[in-house]
């Protein structure tokens, strides 16, 4: 707990003018009052510290995601688990685009007299990006305002802001590279993977030797076996987070994840850090892992070029990818190899 | 506006930031009816305990129940404009309109109720100040406790209009304690103390309000469109965000209040209890009392002067002071022997004739239908001639160092016409020698003497007959007087007898009236002695002397009004500076006192007198001290009283234009104008300071105004080209231009299109660059192009 100096100097003043004011007035009735006033002070020190450590805060927000144009709405909430409530807190904290960083500094003063409150600040954002709110310190004053407490509640939310779902892009069909067989695998790693993942029918450019003879016979059709390759990635989707195409590169990125998801493609998402050179996976089955996935790629920082991560992805992945490259609202197949 | 100014803030963020945050909104909110509701109470009750509490402190009957249902009403219909704009606003449409039609049919009953409050509290406090003023408000109705009722329904109406703002709109506690407050202090003043229940409830509000103030969880903005439910700022980049009003806490609030009130009121009443003495003596209570009572007996008009001049000698003009302002800069310095324990007095001026609340010297009489004037040079040219067989030889050298040169100013017993003109000192002013004869003790009067100047037929006539006259427009108030001091008329007192009527008047004078300074002007159209006698009661040497002299002509006894300077023994003590004359040489006798020596002593405007001349035979006219001495300590801040002079001179009630010096001519008419000009100095050195202060004033107001446009102006143009506004800093220029075509008349339509503006900037740089030798190279084309780029892109 800290004191307020200047409140003190006030309370002072004040008590020096009360006794003046009894002396000039011949009024020492005013000191009684006085001395209640100075008892005040202590009585609301010793509740306020009694009262002060019962408070929890928590931050949430209506949805995980948003799109452009929509309000982001947090909620942060607080619940006093003590008898006698407060007056008010002053919440500290920073709300930004992470593609666009500030440093406003954002006050809420907020009543603490129920039990239980919830408030709501629904942020707009023009651009995507991750909104995110850090709740940096709430500080709480007594009722005389003498002593204050501050919390670091180390509150933070993010929620992605995506674009909206824009028309579905027309992707031709890709036949994933099978990449390393088992026997090739074996060579590379020794550890052979056998295990058939599915059926599905045959594709032009699949393998002979992943056909199930067995089964085509049977149903007098094409089938072909879809092993689980541990190690080999078949499609990539590598956006570029080139500053200027940024906005056009994520609403392509979306459409075509749909796309893909429609079609039942396995792919994995690529984010690719400027700054370390890494490349994080994510394989994008639901919309959950989609938010995740965008999630990270807007921590990632952007950059300007538009071919950085390609260039650095070919060079750096010895294994055969489809990748599906893409720029604004290009998009580009390439292959590498080994 | 506000709003606009909000959005324009916060879109800014937006575009600053790529982020805005939109309006903040608390899942719990307070129902806003009852938060007015209870915004309500507290106006409810602060208005209820102002008025009840005055009108029950001062026993002055009224219907409880009317008021207190009328001001609920007030009080819960004034809260709910804050409900919605719409409300807002017609809410107090409606409210003029009714107020206006009540005023106007229940105006008589009102009127007739506050005037009965304002007699009841005026009693009281003359009651307490034991003034003899009677106040006579009308009262149309009898029937106090209707009239009443009707009066405090309005007022308390209006005062619940201007708590709702103070209360429901701002929450401010200094305004809500400067408009109720005043009302009990009128009642804490003369030491009555409401009930506790009324102190208590105003303790309460004020005590909420101040908190709910500081806490800023008060305001309720009333609710319209762009209303918001948390008030925000910004400043710099921190933005602020305070939610307005919980009524959670505005009961923790009232219960924080009723804790501090009840025990601080309790506290203070049982102290207030004890006996004290009617009239507090704290310093500041004793300045404010004199203010009071100059207002009770003379009300405002007694804080003015009717002319400016308030120290030194006053010519004999009464009733226009309302209090004394010396200046304390030395008037006269006087070089003496002291050789007795007598007031010195310095007669200046000699008041012969009292007319109009005015002491003249030279009179005009009505003789035998004749006027004939009565000049004071006439008859001192006779007293000149009178032998003094009393008291030794004395000599003074009187130099005049501030006074005014319009008198001559001798000691007694003096002849006139002795006054020897020394020199002149360095300021020109006079120095004179004065040869008089001192009188050491009273029973130097003792002796008769014949009074061989009263043969002089004129003399006796101005002695005998002059002297005795008093106005007539006062002469019962002079009858009961002397009737209540026991004196008779009679045309054969002996000096003995003149002697003891006029300390028999003293005496009356020390027993029942007051020495002040600041007595209050004289209300017009009253005689200054009359007022003095019959209601005032205080005053200063002016009022003594000028009562006493006209009561002892009412009583047969010829007497003078005189002013001039004193020299008390007692200054010679504090200031007296021993000079290495020869008492010899000053003094033929010698001295009673302990002092031996020549003093020289320094004499300021505060010992400026007036006292008045008894005639006793043989000796002439004496003088007699009239003024009681001082029951209070009047040493007090008279710069405090200086600001009520402020004001006056607006009333210039004794100017008279014919009182200003009449120009005279000559054949050119140049005398004349200069005689004009004198006229229009003299005027205007009558009018006063305050004249000269407002024209000031207003020019300076004028001045800073058009300097503070032009800064305003300034800084927009910094900010401006701070935040590279392109657009605002067109404009202005824009405009500048087109404003400057149209002062010299290039541009004439109303509103002008760039390209009007361009061809009359075109036709004004044709017609300077004929003029002027270094023309103006402008290429309108393409200034006007990036005009209309910039403003219109």
């Amino acid at each position: 707990m800290k004191i307020l100096i200047q409140t003190v100097f006030l309370y002072l003043i004040i008590l020096v003018a009360f006794i003046a004011l009894s002396i000039i007035y011949n009024q020492p009735a005013l000191l009684i009052f006085i001395f209640a006033f100075i008892l005040l002070i202590p009585v609301s020190v010793i509740i306020f510290s009694k009262i002060c450590n019962s408070f929890e805060f928590h931050l949430s927000s209506t949805a995980p995601s948003v799109e452009t144009d929509n309000d982001v709405n947090f909620l942060f909430s607080y619940e006093n688990k003590s008898v006698l409530p407060l007056f008010t807190a002053n919440v500290i904290f920073h709300a930004e685009n992470r593609y666009f960083p500030n440093n406003a500094k954002q006050t809420l003063s907020i009543p603490l007299s129920s039990r239980k409150n919830q408030f709501r600040i629904p942020i707009t954002t023009s651009e995507i990006g991750l909104v995110t709110l850090k709740i940096e310190k709430i500080i709480i004053h007594d009722y005389m305002c003498i002593v204050k407490k501050e919390y670091f509640p180390h509150l933070e939310l993010s929620v992605p802001v995506i674009p909206p779902k824009g028309i579905e892009r027309d992707i031709p069909a890709i036949t994933p590279q099978d990449g390393l067989d088992e026997f090739e695998e074996s060579e590379y790693k020794g550890n052979v993977s056998s295990d058939v993942k599915e059926i599905r029918e045959y594709r032009p450019g699949d393998r002979l030797q992943r056909v199930h003879w067995k089964l085509s016979a049977k149903l007098d059709d094409l089938f072909v076996k879809e092993m689980a390759h541990t190690s080999s990635l078949s499609i990539v989707i590598l956006p570029e987070l080139d500053k200027e195409n940024i906005n056009n590169t994520i609403k392509t990125l979306i459409s075509c994840i749909d796309t893909l998801n429609q079609r039942e493609d396995r792919f994995e998402l690529c984010a690719f850090n400027n700054n370390t050179f890494e490349f994080t996976y994510f394989s994008i089955n639901g919309e959950d892992t989609l938010i995740e996935a965008l999630t990270f790629l807007y921590c990632q920082p952007l950059y300007e070029g538009k071919d950085i991560a390609l260039s650095t992805y070919e060079a750096s992945v010895n294994k055969p990818t489809t990748i599906i490259h893409i720029v604004g609202n290009r998009i580009s197949l390439g292959e590498t190899s080994i | 506006m506000i709003w606009l100014l909000e959005k324009f803030l916060f879109k800014k963020n937006l575009e600053t930031n790529h982020i805005l945050i939109n309006e903040i909104t608390n899942e719990n909110k307070s129902s806003r009816i009852v938060l007015i509701l209870l915004k309500a109470g507290l106006i409810f009750i602060a208005a209820y305990c102002t008025v009840a509490g005055l009108l029950d402190t001062f026993k002055v009957p009224y219907s409880r129940m009317v008021i207190i249902i009328a001001f609920i009403i007030g009080s819960i219909y004034f809260g709910m404009v804050y409900a919605h704009k719409i409300v807002f606003y017609s809410g107090y449409i409606i409210f003029s309109f009714v107020f206006l039609l009540s005023i106007v049919r229940y105006y008589m009953e009102a009127n007739s109720g506050f005037q009965a409050v304002i007699n009841t509290i005026y009693k009281s406090y003359s009651d307490y100040f034991n003034l003899a003023s009677i106040r006579e408000g009308q009262e149309f109705f009898e029937n106090r406790y209707y009239t009443v009722t009707v009066a405090a329904i309005f007022f308390g109406i209006f005062l619940i209009m201007l708590l709702n703002i103070t209360i429901s709109g701002y929450m401010n506690v200094l305004e809500t304690i400067l408009i109720t407050f005043p009302f009990i202090e009128i009642a804490l003043f003369i030491n009555k103390i409401p009930s506790i229940l009324y102190l208590i409830g105003l303790c309460f509000v004020y005590m909420s309000v101040a908190i709910l103030q500081f806490s800023k969880h008060s305001r309720l903005q009333v609710k319209g469109k762009h209303t918001h439910e948390f008030t925000r700022y910004s400043r710099k980049n921190n933005f602020y965000y305070f939610y307005q009003a919980d009524t959670k806490i505005f009961l923790f609030t009232f219960i924080m209040a009723a804790v501090i009130s009840v025990p601080l009121c309790f506290s203070l009443i049982s102290v207030s209890n004890k006996e004290t003495s009617k009239i507090p003596r704290n310093a500041i209570h004793k300045q404010t009392n004199e203010y009071v009572k100059v207002y009770i007996q003379s009300g405002f008009t007694g804080f003015l002067n009717g002319y400016s001049s308030t120290g030194g000698l006053a010519r004999g003009k009464l009733g226009g002071v309302s209090q004394v302002r010396p200046d304390f800069e030395t008037d006269i310095t006087v070089t003496y022997a002291p050789n007795n324990y007598e007031t010195i007095y310095l007669k200046g001026f000699t008041g012969n004739q009292y007319n109009n609340n005015l002491w003249t010297e030279d009179f005009i009489v009505n003789d035998n239908g004749t006027n004939l004037g009565v000049y004071m040079k006439d008859i001192e040219a006779i007293e000149n001639t009178r032998e003094y067989p009393f008291g030794n030889d004395a000599k003074m050298i009187l130099e005049n160092v501030g006074a005014s040169t319009d008198f001559t100013y001798a000691p007694y017993f003096v002849n006139r016409d002795e006054i020897l003109l020394d020199h002149l000192n360095d300021d020109n002013k006079p120095v004179y020698t004065i040869s008089y004869h001192p009188m050491t003790s009273r029973t130097e009067f003792e002796p008769i003497y014949e009074d061989k100047l009263l043969e002089d037929e004129f003399y006796n006539k101005y002695v005998n007959e002059y002297c005795l006259q008093s106005p007539d427009n006062i002469t019962e108030t002079l009858e009961s007087t002397l009737d209540l001091i026991g004196l008779e008329k009679s045309d054969s007192y002996t000096n003995e007898e003149r002697l003891e009527c006029a300390r028999k008047i003293y005496e009356y004078y020390f027993n029942n009236f007051d020495y002040t300074m600041a007595p209050g002007s004289t209300p017009r159209n009253r005689d200054f002695i009359g007022y003095f006698l019959s209601e005032q009661h205080r005053g200063f040497c002016a009022h003594f002397a000028s009562a006493e002299v006209i009561l002892l002509r009412e009583l047969g006894i010829p007497a003078r009004y005189c002013e001039g300077y004193v020299i008390p023994l007692s200054l010679v003590d504090q200031n007296g500076a021993i000079t290495e004359d020869k008492y010899e040489d000053f003094y033929s006798g010698s001295s009673i006192v302990d002092t031996n020596a020549v003093i020289t002593v320094d004499i300021n405007d505060s010992y400026a007198h007036a006292w008045v001349e008894i005639y006793l035979e043989g000796y002439g006219f004496v003088p007699f001290e009239a003024t009681i001495p001082s029951s209070e300590d009047d040493n007090f801040n008279l710069a405090m009283f200086n600001f009520a002079s402020l004001f006056s001179g607006i009333i210039n009630n004794n100017q008279d234009i014919d009182d200003l010096e009449t120009p005279t001519t000559d054949a050119t008419g140049l005398l004349g104008t200069f005689a004009f000009l004198n006229n229009i100095t003299a005027y205007t050195g009558s009018v006063s300071k305050i004249v000269i202060i407002f024209i000031s004033l207003l020019i300076f107001a004028i001045l800073m105004y058009l300097f503070v446009k032009f800064l305003i102006l300034r800084i927009k143009l910094m900010i401006y080209k701070k935040n590279n506004d392109e657009y605002h800093l067109v404009k202005y220029e824009y405009d500048k231009l087109t404003a400057k075509m149209r002062r010299k008349r290039y541009l004439t339509k109303e509103n002008p299109l760039p390209e009007d503006v361009k061809k009359a900037y075109n036709q004004y740089i044709n017609d300077y660059n004929i003029k002027h030798k270094k023309p103006i190279n402008v290429n309108t084309e393409e200034l006007f192009r990036y005009y209309e780029k910039v403003m219109y892109s």
